[in-house]
């Protein structure tokens, strides 16, 4: 009992098409070709009814889920790395700025204006002068004093080293993911 | 009676499926169209905050060379008048106007509230900039300073010793940076 569908005609033939015989709504067997009347012939014969395969399954959209995860986490991850590595740039250029500004207050100023006395010791001055390198937008609504934050704290001390009388800035950069957080030194020798 | 409709099976995706599927589109596209105008966006405020901050580098090396190599300067607290050839007219010892006289010619700084104005004369030619983007110095913050710091303080300051000290704040998209320049005039060196 096979009967052709009309709307799927497969040209293996290359002749006539095959011709469809019967009435409307029948096929060329004669028994009707409803929806309702070939789901009663299935029961008939206990077969399941064919199901559609056009779908994703539970592991395709599981594997794609887990890909677009994987993407937001890695590019989120990139976006740290770059704002951390932007940081730190920016820390390192500051730093030297600051360190310029007080070589220049410290060399070129009166003796009673300059920030450190002349007569420092081997050991670091007592009272280093310490600050901040990063004051960062503060999010609105966020905890903190004021519009911005402070971040990166520097100090500046003038000790009598090797090389002679030179200004040491240190200042400690922030830790990012397995990394630690590490001080960074900068020194400038001083002209006796 | 009317005759019952024949069963069409075709092999098409159902409605609900069709609508999950663009919905799942949608929501990807969406997620992917955020990223990239979050990175795009982050991006520029970066660029922005740097372009703006080495500006103000820049003038504060201008700055800082023109006290340096000053032969004459003064602060002033209103628009100095033209001094002509001559020495300029006596000043203040703090103020929103600082000029300096090199070999190079006349070099005038102003801030105006918002912003630095610098003018440079020599030789018959002016150059002239303006750096947007500064504010007056909010907070000491470890900075080196000879003054007690508010927010009405010029921006120009002169010591008792001859130091000249300018101090002003950058707010760019993403911080603040303080800026602040020491110079010893070659008098008083």
């Amino acid at each position: 009992m096979i009967w052709i569908c009309p709307t799927r005609i497969e040209w293996r033939h290359h002749g006539a098409l095959p011709r469809l015989r019967g009435r409307r709504g029948q096929n060329p067997s004669g028994a009707p070709r409803t929806c309702r009347a070939i789901a009663k012939r299935r029961r008939k014969r206990g077969s399941a009814p064919p199901r559609s395969q056009s779908a994703f399954s539970l592991v395709e959209v599981l594997a794609s889920l887990f890909i677009l995860t994987l993407s937001a986490v890695g590019i989120t991850a990139a976006w740290r790395l770059a704002d951390y590595q932007e940081l730190l740039t920016r820390a390192d250029r500051r730093a030297e700025r600051i360190l310029r500004q007080y070589y220049e207050l410290q060399t070129f100023a009166p003796a009673d204006s300059r920030p450190f006395t002349a007569n420092a010791s081997a050991s670091p001055s007592p009272s280093p002068i310490t600050g901040y390198l990063y004051f960062p937008r503060l999010v609105t609504g966020q905890s903190g004093s004021g519009q911005f934050g402070k971040m990166i704290p520097f100090s500046i001390s003038m000790t009598n080293g090797t090389t002679g009388i030179q200004l040491v800035l240190t200042y400690a950069i922030p830790s990012y993911g397995t990394q630690a957080s590490r001080q960074v030194t900068k020194t400038v020798a001083l002209n006796p | 009676m009317k005759p019952a409709k024949p069963c069409l099976r075709q092999s098409g995706f159902t409605l609900p499926e069709m609508l999950a599927a663009m919905l799942g589109v949608f929501v990807v596209v969406s997620a992917a169209t955020g990223f990239l105008l979050t990175a795009m966006q982050r991006q520029l405020a970066v660029l922005q905050a740097t372009a703006l901050e080495a500006q103000h580098e820049a003038l504060a090396e201008i700055m800082n060379d023109s006290i340096k190599s000053a032969v004459d300067f003064q602060i002033y607290q209103d628009a100095p008048a033209s001094s002509g050839n001559g020495p300029l007219a006596p000043g203040n010892s703090s103020g929103d106007w600082l000029v300096c006289v090199n070999q190079n010619g006349t070099t005038t700084f102003h801030f105006d509230g918002t912003q630095f104005e610098f003018q440079q004369t020599g030789n018959g030619a002016v150059q002239k900039r303006v750096f947007p983007g500064a504010s007056r110095f909010s907070s000491n913050d470890g900075q080196p300073t000879s003054a007690q710091n508010n927010n009405s303080t010029p921006i120009f300051n002169l010591s008792n010793l001859g130091i000249v000290q300018a101090q002003w704040d950058v707010t760019t998209t993403v911080d603040r940076v303080p800026f602040n320049v020491f110079g010893v005039p070659l008098q008083m060196q």
